[in-house]
């Protein structure tokens, strides 16, 4: 064989050898360093200062990977689908647990939680040990904790005598007098793909519910979903000139730089708004816990989202990745999230600390609402729901249909989409 | 006399194949000829026929999340997902954007073309800032584009406003429909302008001053003499400028995401939606491929006018 | 003398700079937005330009190692990507424009229809095949693809080029001797030269602003600069100040490259003409 040939060679059998080697082994060994892919989000900074803190106290280091939103969970569930090791950990969206475990795309943490002092999992409340799971199962655990709260402007309210709303009523009442005012009423998410999620945590905190949790049966079509709708849409007449087009960025933008009284808004935003240096409504914010109406037959609940953090299965340093998030998300560790402006995981440790509670007013509304609150229901076919929803409050929202077309025509896209995937049955 | 001009005038296009080798009295094995464009299909194979046959399998599997390589089911992810009002509707706007695409980059490019043409004081100059729009990376293009129309915060807003009106361009279905094609065309006329004046600059001055001499005017110049001489560089440029707005993406995404309701959401758009955010790979592969399939009158119509 | 237009030169001279105003006025806001700090960038028009400006956003996206490294990826997959499409389409557009060889109708047709699929439905595809080769998050493998992608509309652009050229000088230079090496260098090449700066010009453009193929088939090694410019995008929201100055910095060298191959290109459209 000439030297070419050899070379050749060589190169097949190292190739060869690494990917059985990788087969093999799920741990060879210490590595010097992890690769986790993370969202460029405050959880991120804080888990990237974390990161320095380890690679001095272990020598591991771990590289961040950052990207971009709509690309992370399909990045993780195409390496399911690759035979290279490509990251260790992941930072994903909870709502997309039920695609990334269907595509097999994370490790089941329950072995690696079990026993772990230092996790100390009984600090979370059931409802957050419930949100990292999937069919029962932890493929991941909780990185940050974002319920849907109410925000107020302080200022506005004070000048008006308003105080945060209880009940829907109240919130609608304090949206008319803002706009009397020449203020705006109500900052709210109308856009044909993500209005749904505001949508569905009023239809939650009203006692109504997406799907009948015994049937799947979508319940768009009932008295309370109409109501909520109803109301969201009378909502919109209090916003921005913006309102009907207004994505998540349009309403956090919009509540920022202008005079908007309330909102109903992930915890999470707390940093970017009251960044000074780039948010004029800094420092004039309070949150509240959302209102909460007995509209239909269920209790009414705030709506829990956030982060989560999970380990490739095609990672070869399972264990090692598992110390480090172990040691990163730990109760002592919280202050560095807190440090970085991000959510940290609601542990009844951390909601109940009154050093914390001083520097993030909202965590005691958070710690509430993982107890009281519940996410969206956690199936697969969630995106796809929440688009055909949310494109149907933008035409509701614009004119285009009246109010009984667009319920009918997203109760009819739902029902279509869950009998096709088969998780209702007619 | 002959001009070299880019694309020639009408007859040398309708040419067959000049065979050097009957010219030169050369036999020369054709076989052979082939090395010429060997490396041409070797990418074709790699980047574009693999794949696609690939993807024709895909589409006939029900490949998503919960089978592992995919089962056989013939063409149910076609019934799912194309013969729907959902992939139908997506068409029609599909189609609304190429028709209103193509009228404006046309009429725009051609009185571009012609005023660039006359190489007046300073036509270099304008012809390279007119380049720029092509050159902006189109998600910036998007997002810039999306927050100047914004009512609150935009510029396009603030100029609205001054006219006492508030309007919000995306809570429209035509408006929204118009953005699109504003930005579209933004970014493209010039392209569409360049290949014209490519085309025109073959024209000789000497058959457009017979014509005048004659007592044509304008319009009955452009009408006879130039549109015809053009026909070529027309056609190209109209099918490329059709192709690449069938396929638009970004634009779409970064701005109206398919909103309001659905007068924006184009085939591209639910074809990636389903495939990056339902993870149906099979539904999303069948989607566009009946998309390259119903295109198949554009393919044709290149290749015969390219005549190859 | 004069031959008759719609519009007198004032009108013609008048509309080309509002079309030049229309065209540059998005890249003005970027430019200023890029100037900007956050607070700045994301207020209402009517305070655009009341600012203090600063160059924080350039030295930020400067220095960070991510964009220096992403550009080296751009300018890489962009350079080989063009320069195989030049050969690779000026080889095929000639065989296309002159020669009879084997199996044309099937090439022509596979060819128009990889220019006319959707991306989307050949990147699931793509990766799968990249990853089984182990070439994810290889700028080579970026290269590879988009050079493909590209060879369709180059081809078609040369071979209207070598259609249009005389073909009697080919014919002489053959019957004089000249080996096909020769042909090529000192007949074809010349004369084609505004084809080949063309199609380099549109192909630099469409890779360096590539993004859908660079954001699947890449990931860190392989990031390019339209990759690295999307993580501005936040799930907080957009980072307008480093997104502007980004996008001023990606804008400059394909600027300038367009310019450089702006003299080839004129040259070589107007010589014809005047005879």
């Amino acid at each position: 064989m000439n030297k070419r040939g050899m070379s050749i060679a060589a190169a097949g059998l190292v190739a060869l050898l690494s990917m059985s080697g990788a087969a093999a082994a799920q741990d060879s060994g210490k590595p010097s360093s992890l690769t986790m892919l993370v969202m460029d989000s405050p959880s991120a900074n804080g888990l990237m200062a974390l990161a320095k803190t380890y690679q001095s106290k272990t020598g591991i280091e771990i590289k961040f990977v950052t990207v971009p939103y709509e690309q992370l969970a399909t990045k993780v569930i195409l390496a399911a689908k690759s035979n290279q090791a490509t990251y260790d950990l992941a930072q994903v969206d909870a709502g997309y647990l039920p695609q990334i475990v269907t595509a097999k795309a994370l490790v089941p943490l329950d072995d690696f939680i079990k026993g772990d002092k230092q996790y100390n999992y009984g600090d979370f409340p059931e409802g957050l040990k419930e949100y990292a799971k999937y069919d029962g199962v932890s493929y991941s655990v909780p990185l940050s904790t974002e319920p849907y709260l109410q925000w107020y402007r302080t200022d506005l309210y004070q000048k008006l005598n308003l105080t945060p709303a209880k009940t829907w009523d109240d919130a609608l009442a304090n949206a008319k007098a803002l706009k009397a005012a020449g203020d705006v009423g109500y900052g709210g998410v109308y856009d044909a793909s993500a209005s749904a999620y505001f949508y569905l945590s009023l239809l939650q905190s009203s006692g109504g519910r997406l799907l009948d949790p015994k049937t799947n049966k979508p319940l768009l079509d009932t008295a309370v979903a109409k109501t909520v709708m109803q109301r969201y849409l009378e909502l919109a007449k209090y916003g921005t000139s913006g309102v009907e087009s207004a994505t998540v960025y349009d309403a956090v933008n919009s509540f920022s730089q202008l005079n908007v009284g309330q909102m109903i808004l992930a915890s999470g935003w707390w940093s970017t708004i009251n960044d000074k240096s780039s948010s004029k409504s800094a420092g004039l914010v309070a949150t509240a816990n959302t209102p909460l109406s007995k509209d239909g037959p269920y209790e009414p609940v705030s709506s829990l989202f956030g982060w989560v953090a999970g380990i490739s299965s095609s990672s070869t340093h399972q264990q090692a990745a598992w110390d480090f998030l172990s040691w990163a998300l730990s109760a002592d560790n919280a202050a560095a999230f807190i440090d970085a402006g991000a959510p940290p995981p609601a542990r009844i440790s951390t909601t109940s600390n009154p050093e914390f509670l001083k520097k993030l007013p909202y965590l005691a509304a958070a710690g509430q609402a993982t107890t009281d609150g519940l996410p969206l229901p956690r199936i697969p076919e969630l995106s796809q729901i929440i688009t055909a929803i949310s494109q149907n409050i933008s035409a509701m929202v614009t004119g285009q249909k009246s109010l009984d077309d667009g319920m009918a025509a997203a109760q009819d896209a739902v029902l279509n989409i869950l009998v096709q995937s088969g998780r209702y049955n007619g | 006399m002959t001009t070299v001009a880019p694309f020639g005038t009408g007859d040398r296009v309708d040419e067959a194949v000049t065979d050097l080798s009957a010219s030169t009295g050369r036999r020369r094995k054709s076989i052979g000829d082939v090395l010429f464009v060997i490396p041409t299909w070797l990418f074709m194979l790699v980047v574009g026929v693999v794949p696609a046959a690939l993807a024709v399998w895909l589409s006939v599997t029900d490949q998503s999340l919960t089978s592992g390589s995919g089962q056989f089911i013939g063409i149910q992810n076609f019934v799912l997902a194309v013969f729907t009002p959902r992939f139908v509707g997506s068409l029609g706007v599909t189609l609304v954007f190429v028709m209103l695409g193509l009228i404006v980059q046309f009429v725009l490019g051609y009185l571009l073309a012609a005023a660039l043409h006359r190489q007046l004081r300073g036509f270099q100059v304008a012809r390279t800032v007119l380049l720029i729009p092509m050159l902006l990376t189109p998600v910036v293009v998007g997002l810039v584009w999306n927050f100047m129309f914004n009512p609150d915060l935009g510029i396009i807003g603030a100029i609205v406003s001054l006219f006492g009106v508030s309007v919000n361009f995306f809570a429209n279905a035509s408006l929204a429909i118009g953005v699109i094609v504003l930005i579209d065309s933004w970014m493209f006329t010039p392209f569409v302008m360049l290949m014209l004046v490519a085309g025109m600059t073959g024209i000789s001055d000497e058959v457009r001053q017979a014509a005048s001499l004659d007592g044509a005017n304008w319009w009955q110049l452009t009408r006879y003499i130039v549109l015809p001489m053009l026909k070529p560089v027309i056609t190209v440029t109209l099918v490329v400028r059709c192709v690449d707005i069938v396929r638009l993406f970004d634009t779409i995404y970064t701005t109206t995401k398919g909103g309001p309701g659905t007068a924006t959401s184009t085939v591209s758009l639910i074809s990636y939606a389903t495939t990056f955010q339902y993870y149906d790979f099979g539904q999303g592969a069948a989607m566009a491929i009946a998309l390259t399939v119903l295109m198949f009158p554009v393919y044709f119509l290149y290749i015969r006018l390219t005549k190859v | 003398m004069k031959t008759p237009s719609i519009f007198g030169k004032l009108a013609t001279q008048a509309s080309l700079a509002v079309a030049c105003l229309i065209a540059i006025f998005p890249l003005a806001w970027v430019f200023l937005t890029s100037l900007k700090n956050t607070r700045d960038a994301t207020s209402a028009a009517s305070e655009a330009l009341s600012f203090t400006p600063s160059a924080e956003n350039y030295l930020g996206v400067l220095s960070s190692p991510g964009f220096l490294h992403a550009a080296l990826i751009s300018a890489l997959v962009t350079i080989t990507s063009t320069l195989a499409v030049m050969v690779i389409a000026t080889l095929g557009g000639y065989a296309f424009a002159r020669l009879r060889f084997p199996g044309r109708r099937t090439l022509a047709s596979v060819m128009v229809i990889v220019q006319v699929i959707p991306v989307v439905v050949l990147i699931i595809p793509l990766y799968r095949m990249v990853s089984e080769l182990g070439l994810y998050d290889n700028w080579l493998a970026i290269s590879v693809v988009m050079t493909g992608l590209s060879i369709p509309f180059a081809t078609w652009l040369m071979l209207a080029f070598f259609r249009s050229s005389p073909i009697e000088i080919e014919e002489a230079a053959l019957i004089d001797g000249a080996s096909r090496i020769q042909l090529f260098r000192y007949v074809l090449i010349p004369m084609v030269a505004p084809g080949i700066a063309t199609a380099a010009i549109f192909t630099a453009i469409a890779v360096w602003n590539s993004f859908l193929i660079p954001v699947v088939l890449g990931q860190t090694e392989a990031q390019t600069l339209t990759v690295y410019v999307a993580q501005f995008i936040t799930f907080q929201g957009i980072k307008w100040g480093p997104l502007c100055a980004a996008a001023v910095l990606i804008l400059a060298p394909i600027v300038l490259f367009a310019l450089a191959m702006q003299r080839p290109l004129v040259k070589g459209l107007t010589a014809g003409s005047v005879k």
